[in-house]
């Protein structure tokens, strides 16, 4: 549990651009944003 | 065939001597099931073996050659998959006590078809982490396997056993999968060849899926064109896998010998170059120096890209399996409930950025491989640990063993990049592995470098039959 909690952190922390989305289908070879 | 003679060639040789008529399939399959009596006892890599299903087709095989009929490109080749492969007959376990209540598959997955109607030969079934969910194969329902160089030592996981039945010299090739490492960790501390391709290259149809958006269908051998004849059969697409790329296959073994010129390559630094022993760096080092590559490059933010990897991998994976988490959490592996209940317990937010930031980070390394073609980083931050050792020290600082093996596997992974893991000869020492990394879709590129540093004897199998 403390690590997947420390993970969070660390994800939550970062100041991503509002515009960022997330893929709703993953696709390697897509640059986007 | 002896059983040195078996032991001592690749899958690839294994399949010329039979097409040329100096050794039967069938000689070959025995000589496998031989070997897996052997050695298979002390590394515990199989949890199924196949013996009269494998000698059958070794008999096809043979049938067909004495019947003037092209008995297919990888005739004769004993293989094996990970026990999260459906195998028509035999009831996929997953590395589960759970799923072994499950009735046995009705048909092969793809990816064991597509080898079988090549001409290989399926000899069993192969360890693994209970769900796909380890990196050391520990797995308290069928016992942990043994590294095969050392068997008071880890296999790596979560395809332990697909890395130790090469490195024992049981089968040539193998399957596995790789969600966060798990071709690339056990092929590095098994001391053989791991294929880990681009996400939606291969078709996972057929296979107990662990975290949907990372899961990948690889193959690990005993070399370069052992894993790439594999991969050349296996790839392309397949309309039952929403995740299968449309993109038609490009056959790779027809370019492995054409070297590296026109490839841009560069080590990784920051994340990628600290945080390990000494000695995985000085793997790196060697590769690089054998290809005259000077050039480093950083992927940033890649150890939060490891944090996202964790939370959508504890995310998907606990949801995958939260009725049997609420109705018989005893029934799993103590090792793999906790890590499954963590993930039933993040918070969708923390989910849903972790995949934004999955988009963003994605962004920033396609803009690094405008500048480069392939990147080079260690697969581990060290050898195989001992079998239950918690934790280790790395780079002077105590962390936990079993999260810390995929610490350079993850970042790639994470946005499904195609690596090939090469162990890099060291003589009288526990094995190590070298990530070659390449832009997606970019399978041929990485083989080439893979199979140039076997040309020159920098990365070379090791097998303790």
């Amino acid at each position: 549990m403390a690590m997947v909690l420390s993970a969070a952190a660390l994800v939550m922390e970062f100041p991503l651009p509002d515009e960022v989305e997330s893929a709703p289908v993953f696709d390697p070879g897509s640059s986007r944003p | 065939v002896s059983a040195l003679d078996y032991t001592a060639s690749d899958g690839v040789g294994l399949v010329a001597a039979i097409r040329a008529g100096r050794v039967s399939a069938r000689e070959i399959t025995d000589a496998a099931l031989a070997q897996i009596g052997k050695r298979g006892p002390t590394v515990n890599a199989f949890t199924t073996v196949l013996p009269a299903q494998a000698r059958a087709d070794a008999n096809r095989v043979d049938a067909a050659r004495a019947a003037g009929r092209d008995p297919g490109p990888l005739a004769g080749l004993p293989f094996a998959a990970k026990d999260l492969f459906d195998i028509a007959g035999v009831t996929t376990r997953a590395g589960s006590k759970i799923n072994a209540e499950r009735p046995p598959a009705a048909r092969d997955a793809a990816a064991v078809a597509a080898l079988r109607r090549a001409g290989a030969v399926l000899v069993g079934a192969l360890n693994m982490d209970e769900y796909a969910y380890g990196f050391t194969t520990e797995n308290s329902h069928y016992g942990p396997t043994r590294n095969p160089h050392d068997p008071t030592r880890v296999a790596g996981g979560s395809s332990g056993g697909s890395g130790a039945a090469v490195g024992a010299g049981l089968v040539p090739l193998t399957l596995g999968s790789d969600t966060n490492g798990s071709v690339r960790v056990p092929a590095a501390l098994c001391g053989a060849f791991g294929l880990k391709p681009t996400y939606g290259r291969v078709s996972r149809v057929g296979t107990a899926l662990f975290a949907g958006s990372f899961d990948h269908v690889g193959a690990i051998g005993r070399s370069v064109r052992d894993v790439t004849a594999a991969f050349d059969v296996i790839q392309g697409p397949d309309r039952e896998d929403p995740a299968c790329s449309a993109r038609p296959a490009e056959p790779c073994l027809p370019v492995l010998g054409q070297g590296i010129d026109g490839l841009r390559i560069a080590v990784l630094d920051g994340h990628f170059a600290r945080g390990g022993e000494p000695e995985a760096f000085a793997a790196v080092a060697a590769a690089a120096a054998a290809l005259g590559v000077s050039r480093r490059a950083t992927i940033p933010e890649a150890h939060r890209a490891r944090a996202a990897a964790m939370v959508i991998t504890a995310c998907e994976g606990a949801l995958a399996h939260l009725p049997d988490l609420r109705t018989r959490p005893g029934d799993f592996d103590p090792l793999t409930r906790d890590r499954f209940l963590a993930g039933a317990l993040v918070p969708g937010v923390v989910y849903q950025q972790a995949q934004r930031f999955r988009a963003w980070y994605r962004a920033r390394v396609a803009e690094l491989f405008r500048e480069v073609d392939v990147l080079l980083a260690p697969a581990t931050p060290c050898p195989a640990p001992r079998i239950g050792q918690e934790k280790m020290v790395l780079d002077g600082v105590e962390v936990l063993t079993r999260p810390n093996l995929g610490v350079y596997t993850q970042p790639l992974s994470f946005i499904g990049l195609p690596v090939l893991s090469v162990p890099v000869g060291r003589v009288g020492s526990l094995p190590l592995g070298v990530q070659i990394i390449g832009s997606p879709f970019h399978e041929a590129d990485v083989l080439r470098v893979g199979a140039l540093l076997e040309a020159k004897g920098v990365a070379a199998a090791a097998v303790t039959p």
